[in-house]
């Protein structure tokens, strides 16, 4: 009785980490936000849209979404699909599927563990994809999944995320490997403090995702850099793990001196409450990386002093260097910076809305990726690419697409 | 006459502990540690967590170690918020919202383990990988969030009326009634308890419910106060209790000069000077969970060896006295 009740344990045990793996078809959704507000309480025209988006396109593989019956399948790593900014990267997939015939898998990750790659990669081969876009996939775990990747003949793009110095060589001789693509990760962490800085903050609170993940090790870098380069200001402490709420408390309870707070992620989410529990509102300013729709209101009333995101566009550049790739036309393999968006006011933020993030609003439109693709543009090149991220910016698409 | 001053003289043993983290701080800090505003704050910090010490006092009294306990507390507050984002329920029904679930979460974990018969921190492990499975799926994203007049609760003094209403129902429940009675015949002896008519099986599956309901309410406490549930993920949701166990052990060293509850919501309270204190000194991140293990050590062997000094300082006291009445 006692093995079966230890078989049952261990299977339930074993179901609730591969309880992402199954594989349902779920129509597109885009849903808009990463944070509860009050404001969604009045809302009930849009309630219905938003329960259906919100609970059918959640955790494991099974998000589907571009041409449903595509010639190709993508299978696309990533962390979730409902936050302000990966649900964004989903819709952008959906217009350039629909558009090139390709159909887009996700396999939503429950953490960022290399064997949890692996096992999404894996997976993903055996799904029979053609080609696998990796999200925030870091160290030297890309070679093994790029092992795997080979041994099934699909193709494999980085996305979010710099390839390894150590391993640079040996992943792009790869025959599979297609190319990369990551933000400014270091400047963004710069332009925390400096933004703050600027502000008028002196006694700056760090903090950030705990290491391991490239681009949150770049931004870290970033800030500590900024720290060393303007010793006029203090730094009241620094955090690096998972409990970002409870830093926030921690580090006001501790000083009540502190009036910036300088974080990796999500800065809105996990310091606005913990400020105003403190009694701190209007005293303590914020800047950080990912955009939320909170941002408008926050940089408004200077609660917020430096947002910084828009790195949806992302997933043109693994799109366009895997598709050509798939159409038997391969780009030279690139690794191509792609800038950030950083908006300190309320203005820039509606901007960005405006012209790179409302519903059916992209910075590249079909029409210019066409001149990426080898076969519809005999002369697309990976230089045009890397201007392409050299070059993003709000007003760079406000010049291509107009006001 | 003799026992107010042995209780006065305990509850001066009891104060002074704190006082001790406090005064330590604030001279190593030169000032910086300790302002009222963040004492005020520590009190708040320090709710939450007592509250999950409560719900899993009883259980760990009697040997069994609830590690799902953190993630009832995550699922239930993220459970709540994503109501709020769906439907818009006002604050009320969240309220009630987030407790029936802590409560039902708590409970099937009882009932996991009255059922399946096996060691009551592999039932919990298995639970715990589950729930916070759950709460992925009922994320947004990192963080669920939610704002504005929802958080009332986490405010002052909501905030202290919820705490101090769970406070007197735990302290009647586990100095008043018959089940505050069985658990502790069960954490001396199951055996013996047993054998004296305690029906432990019983016992055992009402600690998981008491324990659920008082997760409810922490879970409660929690998002109001913090705004925000971070996804658990790597069993993230197991690092909440840990220092909530660490408050527990605290509580059982001071059991001798306080009651347990008291003694609990001082080891909270502690902890949670410790990291503003270590925070306060410029501490690193990674340094402080170190340094807070070493201070705590230091605590507890203080704590529980202050008695035997005591008794050594004694003896040889009263040996000196004999040898001196003999000369």
């Amino acid at each position: 009785m006692k093995k079966v009740v230890a078989l049952l344990l261990a299977l339930s045990m074993t179901l609730s980490l591969f309880g992402c793996g199954s594989t349902g078809t779920t129509s597109d959704s885009t849903t808009e936000t990463t944070e509860t507000t009050e404001n969604s309480t009045g809302d009930t025209g849009t309630e219905d849209a938003t329960t259906s988006e919100v609970w059918s396109d959640q955790a494991g593989a099974g998000e589907v979404c571009g041409d449903e019956n595509g010639k190709y399948t993508i299978g696309v790593v990533i962390h979730t699909t409902t936050d302000f900014l990966c649900s964004k990267y989903k819709a952008y997939s959906d217009y350039l599927g629909k558009a090139y015939g390709v159909r887009f898998s996700y396999y939503i990750i429950e953490n960022f563990a290399d064997e949890t790659y692996l096992s999404a990669i894996e997976n993903l081969c055996a799904q029979g994809v053609d080609a696998i876009i990796t999200t925030n996939f870091s160290g030297t775990a890309v070679l093994q999944g790029l092992k795997t990747c080979e041994q099934n003949g699909v193709y494999l793009a980085v996305g979010w995320s710099q390839i390894d110095e150590s391993i640079w060589d040996q992943v792009f001789s790869s025959e599979y490997f297609v190319g990369s693509s990551y933000e400014s990760d270091y400047d963004a962490g710069y332009e925390i403090i400096t933004s703050l800085i600027d502000a008028g903050s002196t006694n700056i609170a760090a903090i950030g995702y705990e290491p391991g993940i490239t681009c949150h090790d770049r931004r870290w870098e970033g800030m500590m850099a900024a720290f060393e380069d303007h010793p006029e200001v203090n730094k009241a402490g620094e955090y690096r793990g998972l409990e970002f709420t409870k830093a926030v408390e921690d580090f006001l309870a501790a000083d009540n001196t502190i009036d910036g707070i300088g974080i990796t992620l999500l800065g809105i989410e996990y310091c606005s409450e913990p400020i105003k529990s403190a009694g701190r509102e209007g005293e303590v300013r914020i800047a950080f990386c990912d955009f939320s729709e909170n941002c408008q209101q926050s940089l408004e009333s200077g609660e917020t002093v430096c947002a910084i995101g828009g790195q949806y566009v992302d997933l043109a550049f693994s799109f366009v260097l895997l598709y050509n790739a798939l159409e038997g036309t391969p780009l030279d393999k690139v690794e191509v910076p792609v800038n950030f968006i950083v908006c300190k006011t309320g203005d820039e933020f509606a901007d960005y809305m405006t012209y790179l993030h409302d519903d059916g609003v992209y910075a590249w439109t079909t029409d210019e990726i066409d001149q990426l693709i080898v076969s519809k543009n005999s002369e697309a090149s990976s230089d045009t690419l890397l201007e392409m991220g050299a070059n993003y910016s709000i007003e760079d698409t406000i010049a291509r697409h107009g006001e | 006459m003799k026992i107010t001053s042995t209780n006065l003289k305990n509850a001066l043993k009891v104060i002074l502990l704190p006082v001790f983290v406090y005064v330590l701080f604030f001279v190593c800090s030169g000032g910086n540690f300790g302002k009222p505003s963040s004492i005020v704050m520590n009190l708040k910090q320090t709710l939450t967590p007592t509250l999950i010490s409560y719900a899993m006092c009883c259980n760990m009294l009697c040997d069994r170690m609830d590690l799902s306990a953190g993630a009832v507390v995550m699922l239930s507050a993220m459970f709540g918020a994503k109501m709020v984002y769906l439907y818009g329920i006002g604050l009320v029904p969240f309220a009630l919202l987030v407790v029936a679930t802590g409560l039902v979460l708590g409970t099937v974990s009882g009932i996991m383990y009255m059922v399946l018969k096996v060691p009551a921190i592999v039932t919990a492990l298995g639970v715990c990988m589950v729930y916070e499975t759950l709460s992925n799926l009922a994320s947004i994203s990192w963080v669920t969030a939610i704002s504005g007049e929802i958080t009332t609760l986490g405010r002052f003094p909501w905030c202290l009326i919820i705490f101090a209403v769970m406070f007197v129902l735990f302290y009647i429940i586990f100095n008043h009634t018959k089940f505050g009675y069985h658990v502790r015949a069960c954490a001396s002896s199951q055996q013996i308890a047993k054998s004296a008519g305690v029906d432990t099986k019983k016992t055992a599956f009402m600690c998981y419910v008491v324990s659920a309901l008082f997760l409810g309410v922490a879970a409660l406490l929690k998002i109001s106060i913090q705004g925000s549930i971070d996804t658990p993920m790597y069993m993230s949701s197991t690092n909440i209790i840990f220092n909530c166990m660490l408050g527990i052990y605290v509580g059982l060293a001071l059991e001798p000069y306080c009651n347990l509850l008291i003694g609990i919501f001082v080891g909270n309270f502690i902890l949670n000077m410790l990291t503003t204190g270590l925070l306060s000194l410029g501490l690193s991140a990674s340094l402080q969970d170190t340094a807070s293990g070493i201070f705590l050590l230091i605590i507890m062997i203080f704590t529980y060896n202050n008695q035997r000094v005591l008794d050594f300082i004694n003896s040889r006291k009263q040996k000196q006295e004999l040898v001196e009445a003999h000369k």
